[in-house]
């Protein structure tokens, strides 16, 4: 069997299930943006969050995500580093630059000559190259929440 | 005859002492140890130039002496550890370090480096021989030195002849400009320019741009009159304390600045400086190598040979000359010309001489013919099998450079194909935990989310294959199509396909489209491949921009559409744009030089054309005009809109 098929394990909680909408109290304000233009790629992402009970907003492109206006920040932004218009690290510049403190970013790509070039970048929390495995991601995310 | 004995001696030591046999008196190694050699650098020992110097040195003081030699070298880099030039705590820790050695001979290269020898390590090291290099008056004044002291030393600034060939090439200057680094030996450098300037009849009017960081300098540079002379005198440090070898930025130094520049270190020509009465790094290593071992060979009591002066050396690069427009017969006699090229009758003498040949040749030809009018109907018969062949040649070359351009893009296609695969697996995945978390039977939402699993699993399934498709359609080798094609279209597709490489670059692609649908008639394959060409070109091109920027526009003018790709590159130079649509010219490294021909080949059978020109504001930009279907194409509208009609009622059936 392929290492991207290993069944889940137990550890990452799969037992608890939760409707959409988020979880209430404290869970509420704290949420993910998800940046990429690939659309069965948001809803795999859209589906483990959902999941996990943790609240996550999609957007198919950097200006979809500037046009959209939060009561809070992100907690992490999963940004894809392709992107139609501007380009995922273009983003996360602008957003360093402009709406400091930039969130927690996690780098997205299926291309890894794309992510080595983030090695030892300030802007990049983590990055993941994709096909990744959803416990990877979320060890990555679930610790900024 | 007595340095081969010794040499041999050594050698059996060496053997005597691997085989582990008795060990060697003490006398015996006294008479048979290697010649040691101290090298005092007053600059970093590491740069291009210095390692040159230091190579040259070494190989000649072994050659020429024939028997063991150790070099031991010190870089003190006073320019960067300024305080250290008057330090005795160094010189006794050097004295130390070289006490138990028996150093034979110093050599200090650089003013300041001799000084330090002389001054602060002499006491430690009292009595040995120092033969000094790249050494300068009147910084260095050669009757002061001790009697233990020689070595090879410029006469007076080089400054001073490399102005006055600055002055013979540029008799209208009337501004002299003084670059240099706020380091030491940089003010000592200006200092020399700026006297030299001084001396001059006639004096011209002086500016000096001193110790500015390069970021500084460049744009204050690009801003002197262009009737200017530009003297380097050195940068070695800038005002902020950043160091730098000079041989790094001289070029870009020499690029910015819009009049000639001159220099006094033979390393720099060839960066885009035009010359000046320079020091040769490599001359002088082997000149002082050879004054080095004529020291060692003096017999007990002579005394030392006397200092040497070093010659006066013009020199000048032949393709700056050119840049600048200055006549090679103005040039000081004797001057060094590098990089000369041959003449264009010298390089193209035999292509010249086939050529007035072929032409002797081919007119005979035509008056044979034209004698012989019978055959012409026969002349004309060979002349359409010719053309036939071309459009057959034609064929395999639009194909060959198909594939050729396949070869470019495939690199692209199989990053595009790695989206689609790895949402598939990720979807797989997520899917295959949802159903192993489910202890029995799926409940709804679980079934739910695994529908959608599969549907996605699906779409990327047939994104995949579209991406193939597309690559196959460019590789099949196919007749001519005719249809309506929206150029629109065509621009956004290429513009996908090229978007990995877009990214990579940090490139940036702007649409211009005009919204009047710019229809043309034609083979949609074939015209997606003259744009992307077009594009990948332009995004080559536009590579040498720190923001490469590439527009992508359309315009329906009356009969015709035109597609214009313009880029923020360095544009086309003339020869360029001569031979653009050459096939097998290239200025591309890896380039195979059929795009634009084929661009043109595909255009023209669509009755179009093509043509490049320099855009305004920078760049080049490549159009394409073809005649749009707009009047032509009156019927294949209509056709359109019958089949609009045709298919409403099943696609929208509420509307009825």
């Amino acid at each position: 069997m392929p290492a991207g098929l290993r069944v889940a394990s137990n550890a990452m909680g799969y037992q608890a299930k939760v409707l959409e909408g988020g979880a209430p109290g404290r869970m509420a304000d704290r949420w993910v943006a998800i940046i990429d233009d690939h659309q069965s790629v948001r809803s795999c992402l859209t589906r483990v969050m959902r999941l996990e009970r943790i609240r996550a907003e999609v957007f198919a492109s950097a200006e979809e995500y500037l046009a959209y206006s939060a009561s809070s920040a992100p907690s992490c932004l999963v940004l894809d580093m392709q992107l139609p218009g501007m380009s995922g690290y273009a983003l996360a510049q602008l957003l360093d630059r402009e709406r400091p403190p930039l969130p927690p970013v996690i780098f997205i790509s299926a291309h890894e000559d794309l992510l080595a070039s983030l090695e030892h970048n300030r802007l990049a929390h983590g990055s993941l190259r994709k096909p990744f495995e959803m416990d990877d991601l979320l060890a990555l995310v679930k610790p900024l929440l | 005859m007595s340095q081969r004995l010794a040499a041999r001696a050594f050698t059996v030591t060496i053997f005597a002492l691997a085989l582990g046999a008795t060990a060697p008196s003490a006398a015996a190694q006294r008479a048979t140890r290697s010649t040691r050699v101290l090298v005092i650098y007053q600059q970093q020992a590491e740069t291009r130039p210095m390692l040159e110097f230091a190579e040259q040195l070494r190989a000649t003081v072994n050659k020429e002496l024939g028997s063991p030699v150790e070099f031991y070298q010190e870089a003190l880099d006073f320019d960067r550890f300024t305080g250290l030039e008057q330090s005795s705590p160094l010189a006794s820790y050097l004295a130390d370090k070289y006490h138990q050695f028996a150093i034979d001979i110093v050599v200090p290269v650089g003013g300041r480096a001799l000084k330090f020898a002389v001054d602060q390590l002499g006491r430690g090291l009292p009595d040995v021989p120092v033969v000094f290099a790249l050494c300068a008056m009147p910084q260095t004044d050669p009757t002061a030195q001790p009697a233990n002291v020689t070595g090879r030393i410029s006469p007076a600034s080089r400054f001073a002849p490399t102005l006055e060939m600055a002055r013979r090439l540029q008799p209208d200057a009337e501004r002299v400009v003084v670059v240099g680094g706020a380091g030491p030996s940089d003010s000592t450098s200006v200092d020399a320019v700026v006297s030299a300037v001084s001396a001059l009849g006639n004096a011209p009017e002086l500016s000096v741009l001193q110790g500015l960081p390069l970021d500084e300098l460049l744009p204050k540079l690009r801003q002197i009159p262009t009737r200017s002379i530009v003297i380097f005198a050195n940068y070695r440090l800038d005002g902020r304390g950043h160091a730098y070898e000079p041989l790094d930025i001289v070029g870009s130094i020499a690029h910015a600045a819009p009049a000639p520049m001159y220099t006094q270190l033979a390393s720099y020509v060839g960066e885009g400086v035009v010359g000046g009465s320079v020091l040769r790094f490599d001359d002088e290593a082997v000149r002082t190598g050879r004054l080095v071992v004529r020291v060692l060979r003096r017999r007990r009591g002579e005394p030392m040979p006397p200092v040497e002066l070093i010659p006066n050396t013009f020199v000048a690069d032949s393709r700056q000359l050119r840049r600048w427009g200055l006549a090679e017969d103005r040039l000081p006699p004797g001057t060094e010309l590098m990089f000369r090229e041959p003449t264009l009758w010298e390089r193209y003498r035999t292509v010249v001489l086939l050529t007035l040949g072929i032409i002797a040749a081919e007119s005979m030809l035509i008056g044979s013919l034209l004698v012989e009018r019978r055959r012409r109907k026969q002349a004309q018969l060979v002349a359409e099998e010719q053309q036939r062949r071309i459009d057959e040649t034609r064929r395999q070359v639009a194909h060959m450079g198909r594939v050729a351009l396949v070869g470019e893009l495939a690199a692209t296609m199989s990053h595009d194909l790695r989206q689609p695969l790895a949402a598939i697996r990720m979807n797989a995945e997520a899917g295959a935990k949802i159903v192993a978390r489910a202890s029995g039977a799926l409940d709804a939402e679980d079934r739910a989310m695994c529908e959608e699993i599969f549907s996605d699993i699906v779409a990327d399934n047939v994104l995949a294959s579209d991406i193939i498709t597309r690559v196959r359609a460019l590789v099949r080798r196919e007749e001519l199509r005719s249809q309506p094609v929206d150029l629109n279209e065509i621009c956004r597709t290429s513009a996908r396909v090229v978007q990995y490489d877009v990214v990579a670059r940090h490139a940036e692609i702007t649409f211009e489209l005009d919204p009047g649908q710019p229809t043309v008639t034609g083979d949609p394959v074939q015209l997606q491949q003259v744009v992307l060409n077009l594009l990948v070109n332009a995004l080559d091109a536009s590579a040498a921009s720190t923001t490469p920027h590439v527009t992508i526009s359309t315009v329906v003018q009356g009969e015709k559409v035109e597609v214009a790709v313009r880029d923020n590159g360095p544009g086309l130079s003339g020869e360029v744009q001569q031979r653009l649509f050459e096939s097998f010219f290239t200025t591309k490294p890896q380039g195979l030089g059929l795009g634009l021909p084929i661009v043109q080949s595909i255009v023209e059978r669509h009755h179009g054309r093509v043509r490049a020109e320099n855009a305004e504001g920078g760049g080049a930009v490549f159009r394409v005009t073809l005649p749009g279907t707009r009047s032509a194409g009156e019927n294949a509208s209509n056709l359109r809109l019958k089949t609009l009609q045709m298919q409403t009622p099943v696609a929208n059936g509420i509307l009825q």
